[in-house]
């Protein structure tokens, strides 16, 4: 007899469950994933495995590869936006489970530009201690001297048979150091229900000489350079 | 009949359930409230607002518990040697008494006096070059210091997840079935946003209290202090909160810029946090290296040391006029910042269960 109970129990609210987890009467509303790539030129990004050749001509070694993502946008053809609420993304490119961003509600009409930061803005940056994605647990925040880091990339560069260290901290919340960076991307194709962002290191390395300047680790003119530099190292593979 | 006897046993389950369910989160609220109570901050008069908002962030018992808990652990540092209270005592004022340069681990020295943490509440900014902004965030700095704590917050926050004790105190203080880094800090934060001394004598004189007042010495001190020390160290909290020079020659083993090594301003070098001077008197040794024993070589200094450098505080440019009566009835004066009642409050102490 118990049996019987527990059986209904459960296809009832298992029933219920369904119709609440289907039930979206507003049918011009989509469901839409944002995939971060890491790549490095045409190649995936694979981290402390594989080595890679900059335009320089030096070969490195990515060994971390990480960026915050934040206040994602996106703007349709009719004039219309989506601004996702809490926009904070951290991207590792050592942790694939991160380089899905999935938009729930996300009106039907025509994308035509997706719009968001690299890093923390600075209200957040003042703000005490912070949870999820923000929360210093993630190491990408400073302990010395407050603030995020917006963005690392750490590895290896192998040059005249010498191994060079570099390694990038690059963040600032304040005048005239705030390191935060908007990145504009016009969308000029059909999008079902994914858009995949490239982020490619080997952009960002692009103008490096890795054998000078290989240590960024605070807030500064060189952080704000490294900064514009790798807001362009993104686009979108259609 | 079946039927009728399904429909009853389905009843009398569900009445029991609700039954259990009600009285056993009534006893779970009953505890809930009063580890929740909020613990009032008060604002003595005269004081200005704190700078931490604690409207959005009230002090609540349960969280002020396990803040107190954890700073008295030395779990956070990577050998587990380490507390927060080891350099930060209440007794002293909340600093390491009798040394210019505190020890951390494996007896690894640091290259700046302990800051006190009273009255942090009121502090906008943390550190001696101010450099973290907000004191949920300040634990950090001592927490990833090679030569303190030397650990990392991802490293502290597992090892509390493997400890059902810690586990439990944090579900009731902050709900969520896992201890994360943002919890840790805040709990931190609610101990140290409640380590507040506004009870000594001065206080006492201040708020005309029946039976107690200041003697000779001590009312010149305190003229002599609000006409040459209290631009800067500024009543009731006896700091302005700025960065000053305040004429130290810098130390050649050292090498320490104070202020601009967050600010990258070369106006800003050799500057350091305004300290308040409440609980002086036991919180020896004195300036950001603690390079003066006593109250005495402080007074020596201000009147006789100071060395010239172009961010001087124009305030100090000639120096201190005093003699040495003045510095004695200073010294009188000084001493009444010292707040008993503060240096042995109960509520600081941590007693392990």
């Amino acid at each position: 007899m118990i049996n019987i109970f527990a059986y209904c129990l459960i296809t009832f609210f298992g029933f219920l469950g369904n119709i609440l987890a289907n039930n979206d009467p507003i049918s011009s509303k989509r469901k839409l994933v944002i995939e971060v790539k890491p790549v490095f030129g045409k190649s995936p990004l694979c981290v402390s495995t594989v080595s890679y050749t900059t335009i320089k001509g030096d070969t490195v070694q990515v060994d971390r590869f990480r960026f915050y993502l934040s206040g994602l946008t996106i703007r349709f053809e009719n004039g219309d936006k989506y601004e996702e609420q809490n926009s904070y993304h951290l991207i590792d490119a050592e942790e694939p489970s991160s380089f899905l961003i999935p938009l729930s509600n996300v009106p039907n009409g025509k994308i035509i530009a997706l719009d968001y930061n690299i890093g923390v803005d600075s209200t957040s940056s003042v703000s005490g201690a912070l949870a999820g994605a923000l929360d210093p647990v993630k190491g990408m925040y400073w302990a010395w001297n407050s603030g995020y880091i917006n963005a690392k990339l750490e590895g290896i560069c192998k040059k005249n048979n010498k191994n060079h260290v570099f390694e990038f901290h690059i963040g600032g919340y304040s005048n005239p150091n705030y390191a935060l960076r908007s990145v504009k991307l016009p969308v000029d194709f059909e999008v079902k229900n994914k858009i995949t962002l490239l982020a490619d290191v080997a952009v960002w390395l692009l103008e490096a000489d890795l054998s000078k300047e290989n240590s960024v680790l605070i807030p500064g003119r060189e952080a704000m350079s490294i900064a514009d530099k790798y807001a362009t190292m993104f686009r979108l593979n259609n | 009949m079946k039927r009728y006897m399904l429909f009853m046993a389905v009843f009398i389950v569900t009445g029991f359930a609700c039954v259990c369910f009600s009285s056993f989160s009534y006893i779970e609220n009953s505890r809930l409230l009063s580890l929740n109570d909020t613990l009032k901050i008060v604002i003595p008069k005269g004081w200005p607002k704190p700078a931490y908002d604690f409207e959005k962030n009230p002090i609540i018992r349960s969280q002020f518990e396990l803040g107190r808990k954890l700073f008295f652990d030395p779990l956070l540092s990577k050998d587990s040697t380490i507390s927060c209270a080891s350099c930060h005592l209440q007794f002293t004022n909340f600093t390491h008494v009798d040394h210019a340069l505190s020890h951390g681990i494996f007896g690894k020295k640091g290259t700046r006096n302990t800051l006190s943490i009273i009255n942090a509440a009121w502090s906008k900014n943390f550190m001696w070059d101010g450099g973290v902004n907000n004191i949920e965030v300040q634990p950090l700095a001592p927490i990833e210091n090679p030569v303190e704590m030397d650990s990392k917050l991802f490293d502290i926050v597992a090892k509390l997840n493997r400890s059902e004790k810690y586990k439990s105190k944090f579900k009731t203080a902050f709900g969520g079935d896992e201890v994360t880094g943002q919890f840790v800090l805040k709990a931190l934060a609610q101990y140290m946003l409640t380590i507040q001394s506004c009870n000594s004598k001065y206080d006492k004189v201040m708020r005309k209290e029946p039976g107690i007042s200041f003697n000779a010495n001590e009312s010149k001190g305190l003229v002599l202090f609000r006409k040459n020390c209290a631009s800067c160290h500024a009543e009731p909290l006896f700091t302005n909160n700025s960065f000053e020079n305040n004429g130290l020659k810098p130390d050649s083993l050292l090498h320490d810029t104070g202020r601009m090594k967050i600010t990258n301003d070369k106006n800003d070098s050799l500057k350091f946090k305004v300290p308040s001077l409440r609980n002086i008197e036991v919180s020896y040794p004195y300036m950001h290296d603690g390079r003066f024993r006593n109250l005495q070589m402080v007074l020596f200094h201000y009147s006789n040391g100071i060395h010239q450098s172009a961010s001087l505080s124009p305030k100090l440019s000639k120096g201190l006029s005093l003699k040495e009566q003045d510095k004695n009835c200073l010294i009188a004066f000084l001493k009444t910042l010292t707040d008993e009642e503060f240096l042995h409050e109960k509520k600081y102490y941590y007693s392990p269960e």
